[in-house]
């Protein structure tokens, strides 16, 4: 591996700095290639390797800081452009942009218009955003950005530093992917990348001298979804765990199928987001991020059509209405709580309105979730509860109508949700 | 709803990750006047600018300890989201900054605990110190504090900026809390120069990923230190 690694840098040649005399101002004019010129309009926004201007074409410009100005840039802004790429949202490179002294100084692309991805990771951000969606406008989302990114495969390019920076979302089906100018093309790497989004097996490997593989970009694909799924969290963070970066090495994925869990999985109602996914998204995802799953290797890892056939079968589900005649709570973002097996009797609970497993309340009918939040708001901190077998002892009731979950599990489902 | 509430549940609703940030500020009676009425300023600036941009106001948790005659908690970590309002300092008593730095300290392994176990990553905290003059409460409270944050400067678990007001301030002692980066002095009163400086530092944390290496802009700070 080590030799293969080296070469890949070996063959690269350095980078170097194509210095600019004429820093780019609105107003002026810039060329292109072929002799086209360009007027740039305003500043649109700030960045940390330059600023994007309006431009007197239906385009925008990136201009570039002097310093990053590359000869690496140059020839990977090329590259793209030979690759001839053309896709709705995909703001690839369009043209060069030089300014009057023939100093490469940028690039037009297409405009991208909405909110970064994350902003739909912070629960209150999202809700004021896009106070409309439902569930299946994140599955419709994921089917959107599944396509962008199968294009790209198709076309030998790989993204390379998928993050919720650099795709920002007007609607489910209006995204754009920016920053393209750091993708992987012809042998030139994808210089960062972030620690969510880098599988194991290239973890504290440094990004500047190594070509990533579709196996490689195929586990931040899954990390992507999985992260617009249970909205805002990434699959590796746990409670009482160890790093994420760690996490990630162990492959300790913290969601359970089944009755196969780890335990970790983090506090709040995320474990409720999971719970209502169809079994066959969280098997892929479960054996994606598992240690020894189905998909869990780089040769093994689901690819963006895989995911785009099964994230398509879910949004049929939700749209006919089929997926919430079991549980109405699965057609919302945010359930509040586990989803409705069959074979369980269901019950209001008098604090707060919301059906809960008859078998798993108080001896008042108060359920586990107010259990809770009383407990914390008397305590300083939750106390650690003594979980003997004879439980039912504080939660009042026989599990007399629980026909499909053997006792065990549900015992276990109650000391998860405290510790 | 209680604080203790409050906080934890904000954790679990919200999983960005934090940035915990905590000013460790010093309100002796020497800071009386313009000083004193500049540092509220600077803090006022820093909550704004912070409750504004929309990925810090979820992301950054503030807290502050000042050091006046005894130490104080003023405000426990927490979002903006949920603590919109900065303190306001009145200058008065002695410089126990050993307490104050202790009192910091143990908020913040507090918190980190409530982190780890609600399962919400976090960025490396900061801790900012400032003072105009030299430590005098504990000496042992002291040497303990510079001992535990040296600790964990150098087990790369807590960034620390010292920052030393007017001509008075002990940069000796801010150095010995500060292994790996020197104290800077405040250019004069530019306290909001200073703030402005920190919010931008934390809104380009916010906006990473924990781990990665954060370039801080080193121009900036330019405006508010005596170099």
């Amino acid at each position: 591996m080590k030799v293969t690694l080296n070469k890949t840098s070996q063959s690269i040649a350095p980078d170097r700095n194509l210095p600019v005399t004429l820093i780019a101002k609105p107003g002026h004019t810039l060329h292109m290639q072929n002799g086209q010129s360009v007027i740039l309009g305003t500043m649109l926004g700030q960045g940390g390797e330059g600023s994007v201007f309006k431009t007197n074409t239906p385009y925008v410009a990136k201009i570039y800081k002097p310093e990053k100005t590359t000869s690496h840039r140059m020839t990977k802004i090329q590259a793209l452009l030979d690759k001839g790429l053309d896709f709705p949202g995909i703001c690839v490179p369009k043209a060069i942009l030089y300014n009057s002294k023939k100093e490469f100084v940028g690039y037009l692309m297409q405009k991208a218009e909405g909110e970064k991805v994350r902003s739909l990771y912070m629960k209150p951000l999202f809700m004021k955003k896009f106070p409309s969606w439902k569930k299946r406008d994140l599955v419709e989302l994921c089917i959107t950005i599944l396509k962008k990114i199968g294009y790209l495969h198709k076309n030998g390019i790989i993204l390379g530093d998928i993050n919720p920076d650099n795709i920002v979302i007007k609607t489910p089906k209006d995204v754009f992917f920016v920053d393209c100018d750091s993708y992987q093309v012809d042998g030139i790497p994808c210089p960062v990348g972030t620690i969510p989004f880098t599988p194991p097996e290239l973890q504290n490997k440094n990004y500047n001298s190594i070509l990533r593989t579709v196996g490689n970009e195929n586990f931040a694909v899954a990390v992507l979804l999985f992260s617009l799924m249970v909205t805002g969290q990434m699959p590796y963070n746990q409670k009482n765990g160890e790093s994420a970066q760690q996490n990630i090495i162990n492959m300790d994925f913290s969601y359970p199928l089944g009755e196969a869990s780890n335990k970790k999985t983090p506090a709040g109602q995320w474990r409720f987001l999971w719970s209502h996914l169809p079994r066959f998204i969280k098997e892929a995802f479960y054996n994606t991020f598992n240690k020894g799953g189905t998909y869990s290797t780089e040769s093994t890892r689901l690819n963006s059509y895989d995911w785009f056939k099964k994230f398509s079968e879910y949004l049929r589900l939700l749209d006919s209405g089929k997926y919430g005649e079991q549980d109405k709570m699965s057609e919302q973002v945010y359930p509040t709580r586990f989803k409705k097996q069959k074979g369980v009797t269901y019950v209001k609970c008098p604090q707060c309105g919301e059906e809960t497993d008859e078998s798993i309340i108080s001896k008042y009918g108060i359920c586990m979730e107010c259990l809770r939040k009383n407990r914390l708001s008397r305590h300083q901190r939750p106390p650690i509860p003594q979980h003997k077998p004879g439980y039912q002892g504080t939660f009042g009731r026989p599990a007399r109508t629980r026909t499909s979950q053997n006792p065990l599990v549900t015992a276990l489902k109650i000391i998860d949700w405290f510790i | 709803m209680n604080r203790n509430l409050l906080c934890i549940e904000d954790l679990e609703n919200n999983p960005s990750s934090r940035v915990p940030v905590c000013l460790v500020l010093d309100t002796s009676g020497s800071m009386e006047g313009d000083p004193i009425n500049e540092l509220n300023e600077g803090v006022r600036l820093f909550y704004d600018a912070v409750r504004s941009d929309e990925t810090a106001l979820y992301a950054a948790e503030i807290s502050v300890v000042t050091f006046g005659g005894f130490a104080s908690r003023q405000a426990d970590f927490s979002t903006l989201e949920h603590q919109p309002e900065a303190p306001q300092f009145y200058a008065n008593g002695g410089t126990p900054m050993g307490e104050a730095m202790n009192m910091a300290l143990d908020m913040l392994e507090k918190r980190k605990n409530e982190y780890k176990v609600s399962g919400v990553d976090y960025y490396q905290p900061w801790i900012v110190l400032m003072t105009d003059g030299m430590p005098n409460g504990s000496q042992a409270e002291l040497s303990r504090s510079i001992q535990r944050t040296c600790d964990m400067i150098n087990e790369r678990k807590l960034t620390i900026f010292p920052i030393g007001i007017g001509e008075d301030a002990d940069m000796d002692v801010l150095a010995r809390f500060s292994p790996k980066r020197s104290p800077l002095k405040l250019q004069g009163l530019n306290f909001k120069e200073f703030f402005a400086w920190l919010s931008k530092s934390v809104s380009k944390v916010s906006q990473s990923t924990p781990g990665d290496k954060v370039q801080l802009d080193a121009d900036g700070i330019k405006g508010w230190a005596e170099l």
